[in-house]
């Protein structure tokens, strides 16, 4: 009989641990957000981690950057303005006079100057974009709100990369400096003039992150309405993300898979937004692989004209756009009518035939992900296309960590991989030169391709200041780049954001398309 | 006294193999392709970038050299710092692991408290509709993915009954406990808060249920086996015999004889759930050492691959070496 108490003691827990508790009653009733990101943000230092990340929501939260991506538009934010010199080799930036840090102090050219410095002494994170144009010497402070910036070879886009330029506060980071620059201390604190700061008691390592707004920000805070903080809470599968804006648990997410949004649109309390996107994704061929099958262009143009662009979107559930070229409309510099490659079994062949094999009969590799479904399926469209050239594919899935380094030599790079690559400025260059001119080898241009004219064509580029002649040059390069059929241009995921009907404000900013503003946003 | 000496021999006896755990993760993590000072630079770091890494991380020494430094280092405790994150790996295992054991705690309670009276009730109603209801729970149990049972039980029990929470440790505003052990609900139970245990108790039913669902099957199994098997032995005729009431002679002399089995299976689903929680971890975003792991595998992050591996070869042998000594309690013929 003892059994029997046992399990009536069983089931009387279990009723009694399912009733719905008090808990709410514990709940602060403040105007926080809850956003379900699928992604971790273990270090919050702006020196360290890469502004393409999701952590550059936190960042952004936590501190202020020159200038300020908002919509489609740079915006000045710290920086008043910065003007370039006739060969863009020297900029002047200036400050607004009012910005201060969360501790009150002001926000001054030697607080930027600071930052510039720790960030090129540290060589971390966001350090790549001005290591190669920028040393210790670049840097002088003409007044306490006037930096004149001398670059080590000109670079007209020098502006484009402040938005991803968070200052520090000098003072905080010295008095935490353990002989590491603060990087220790930095991880969960923060040194900012952003409109958040970090509360201790909620920041969860793994688990979640609460930021709170700061009353006294010095920019204000919108009139209509704002956030009194929000919380970053890892939700790592699409399907409990789901679940919890169904009911209500969290407000916002992204990232969710395309079946999911389809179930969300049809959910009541809960609305789906998307926009077009801006990190295009590309099969990448390895133009120089030892097989040389891919060095061929006819064997490229064969294989682009044998893809079947329609079923890119089909594959994303109607959640993403065929390619329309190297750069995605979204971003400054697109070019558009270019040859693009479309769908065409007789042009394909007609390539195939003017290459050694023009009757196929032999194989490459494309490498993806393990585990992502998308890149396998987009993998199996280029299988079926080059099956009817007699080509075979060979689909493989391999732990990204490998392929990572693999890609680093034009001797280990595989035939082909599946590839998405975000612009971390706002502008084509971001995405042209880091993935076609030949400089990048090995960081961006895993086709390992070099043509001389569109290296020149975006060096040009790259130091022309003209914004309508930037565009020209680029559009040039993006013509050879297609022409040269470097690699096959697939299609652009949208950006898709979920949130429940109450929350308001949301302003999509295609160079922070993974990075809401929570500063603007609010809860009804 | 002979006890006390064994288990001093027996934890003796974890160091040697704690060292050569030591050598094979530091072998193997840097066996396996790719450069991790390229992967943690990121995607466009520049060659100064990626020495930075080399050398902080001392990727650019002699192996013997950087063996010599991690075992220096962990001697007193400093596993490193994730290449990653920059966080030392110490702070991250002292947040990530309570939550595992806590949620692993939970876990086996759940599957002794289920399966333990499952098994008796199974074998004491042989082939009849106890049994076969309690058979077929358990070949379920062990048959369902992990992966589809969470989700499932997100679906009916949090979100279509709303009875409990969809995942996490604890709702995302609630202050939670002040950080004593890692372990939310003797966290809370320390400072008297009963609406927080509680709370904290609701969050642990889901990921609890779905960890130890196959130890809730496997330990029902080895009960009933067990229990079957004792039944038919002679002491249990003469206990009926001399006029013991069924209770007692099923629930004082029939289980404490037959409970061998099931502690060496709770031993293995112990071991099982310690490592393997990484599933269920990512389902529930139970802030887990599993998922740590999983992501610092992924990142070839060495520092806190070593560290893992090595906490998890220790807690195992931990493990076998109490169930080895509760074996002694059940069975006096098994004294060491």
């Amino acid at each position: 009989m003892s059994f029997v108490r046992v399990a009536a003691a069983i089931v009387v827990l279990a009723v009694g641990a399912s009733l719905p508790c008090l808990e709410a009653t514990a709940l602060e009733k403040k105007a926080v957000l809850i956003f379900a990101g699928n992604q971790d943000m273990p270090n919050v230092d702006p020196a360290v981690t890469p502004m393409s990340v999701y952590t550059a929501s936190a960042l952004i939260a936590l501190y202020d950057p020159l200038f300020m991506y908002r919509g489609d538009q740079m915006l000045p934010h710290l920086a008043a303005s910065a003007t370039a010199s006739a060969d863009g080799s020297e900029w002047t930036i200036k400050l607004v006079a009012n910005a201060k840090f969360q501790d009150g102090s002001p926000v001054t050219a030697e607080a930027v100057k600071y930052t510039f410095e720790r960030i090129l002494r540290i060589k971390k994170g966001p350090a790549w974009m001005w290591l190669p144009i920028m040393d210790e010497k670049s840097l002088t402070v003409v007044d306490p709100h006037t930096l004149r910036v001398k670059l080590i070879k000109p670079f007209a886009l020098f502006d484009r990369t402040l938005p991803n330029l968070l200052v520090v506060n000098p003072a905080v980071v010295k008095a935490n400096d353990k002989g590491d620059d603060a990087q220790a201390w930095l991880v969960a604190h923060s040194a900012g003039s952003g409109p958040f700061k970090i509360n201790e008691e909620n920041w969860r390592n793994g688990a979640q992150y609460e930021f709170i707004a700061d009353p006294s920000y010095w920019k204000g805070w919108p009139k209509g309405g704002h956030l009194d903080g929000y919380i970053w809470k890892i939700v790592r599968e699409s399907s409990a993300q789901k679940l919890a804006l169904i009911k209500g648990e969290v407000h916002g997410a992204q990232n969710i898979s395309p079946d999911d949004v389809d179930e969300l649109r049809k959910s009541a309390g809960v609305r789906v937004e998307q926009y077009p996107g801006v990190s295009p994704h590309r099969i990448v061929m390895h133009n120089r692989h030892d097989s040389k099958y891919l060095a061929d262009v006819n064997v490229r143009k064969a294989l682009a004209y044998a893809y079947d662009y329609s079923a890119v979107p089909k594959i994303y559930n109607g959640s993403a756009e065929v390619s329309k070229g190297p750069v995605p409309p979204a971003l400054p510099g697109f070019a558009p009518g270019l040859p693009l490659y479309a769908y065409d079994l007789d042009k394909a062949k007609a390539s195939l035939a003017k290459s050694p094999w023009p009757n196929g009969g032999f194989e490459i590799d494309y490498i993806y992900p393990a585990g992502f479904d998308i890149a396998k399926n987009l993998g199996a469209i280029l299988l079926a296309g080059a099956a009817k050239l007699n080509i075979k594919v060979k689909l493989t899935p391999m732990v990204w960590a490998n392929v990572l380094s693999m890609r680093t030599k034009s001797e280990t790079m595989p035939q082909s991989i599946s590839l998405w690559l975000a612009p971390l400025y706002g502008d084509s260059d971001a995405l042209l030169y880091s993935q076609w001119d030949s400089d990048s080898w090995g960081r961006g241009n895993y086709s390992f391709y070099k043509n001389p004219k569109v290296d020149e064509l975006l060096t040009r580029a790259r130091t022309s200041l003209d914004p309508k002649v930037r565009a020209d040059l680029q559009a040039q390069a993006q013509r050879l780049i297609v022409e040269d059929c470097v690699d096959i241009f697939t299609g652009v995921e949208k950006a898709t954001y979920v949130w429940r009907s109450n929350v308001k404000g949301y302003v999509h900013t295609p160079m922070r398309e993974r990075n809401p503003l929570f500063a603007e946003m609010w809860v009804e | 006294m002979h006890v006390l000496r064994y288990a001093a021999r027996r934890l003796l006896s974890v160091v040697p193999t704690v060292f050569g755990i030591t050598v094979v993760v530091f072998l193997l993590a840097r066996a396996v392709p790719g450069d991790p000072a390229q992967l943690a630079a990121g995607e466009q770091a520049t060659p100064e970038m990626v020495e930075v890494f080399r050398r902080e991380y001392r990727l650019d020494q002699p192996l013997y050299v950087q063996y010599a430094a991690y075992i220096g280092g962990m001697v007193h405790g400093d596993f490193g710092r994730s290449m990653f994150t920059g966080r030392p790996v110490r702070d991250d295992l002292a947040s990530f692991l309570p939550a595992t054991l806590e949620l692993t705690a939970a876990s086996i309670v759940l599957a002794l408290v289920i399966g333990v009276p499952s098994g008796v009730l199974s074998a004491v109603y042989r082939n009849r509709w106890p049994d076969q209801c309690a058979r077929t729970v358990a070949l379920t149990g062990v048959s369902f993915p992990v992966f589809w049972l969470a989700m499932m039980l997100q679906l009916v029990l949090a979100v279509s009954w709303d009875l409990l929470p969809i995942g996490g440790r604890f709702p995302s505003q609630y202050k939670g406990p002040r950080n004593v052990s890692g372990f939310y609900t003797l966290d809370f139970l320390l400072v008297g808060d009963w609406e927080g245990v509680w709370v904290a108790l609701r969050h642990l039913v889901l990921p609890a249920l779905c960890l130890g669902a196959g130890a809730i099957a496997s330990i029902t199994r080895i009960t009933r086996t067990s229990v079957v098997d004792v039944l038919g032995k002679d002491f249990v005729r003469t206990a009926r015999a001399m006029g013991f009431s069924e209770s007692v002679v099923v629930g004082k002399y029939v289980l404490k004889n037959a409970f061998i089995g099931t502690l060496t299976m709770i031993g293995v689903a112990l071991t099982f759930m310690l490592g393997g929680s990484v599933l269920v971890e990512s389902v529930f975003d139970w802030p887990g050492i599993g998922l740590y792991a999983f992501k610092s595998i992924v990142q070839l992050d060495f520092q806190p691959i070593s560290a893992f591996t090595v906490l998890v070869g220790v807690m195992v042998a931990l493990v076998n070496l109490g169930i080895d000594l509760l074996y002694g309690v059940f069975d006096p013929r098994i004294r060491h």
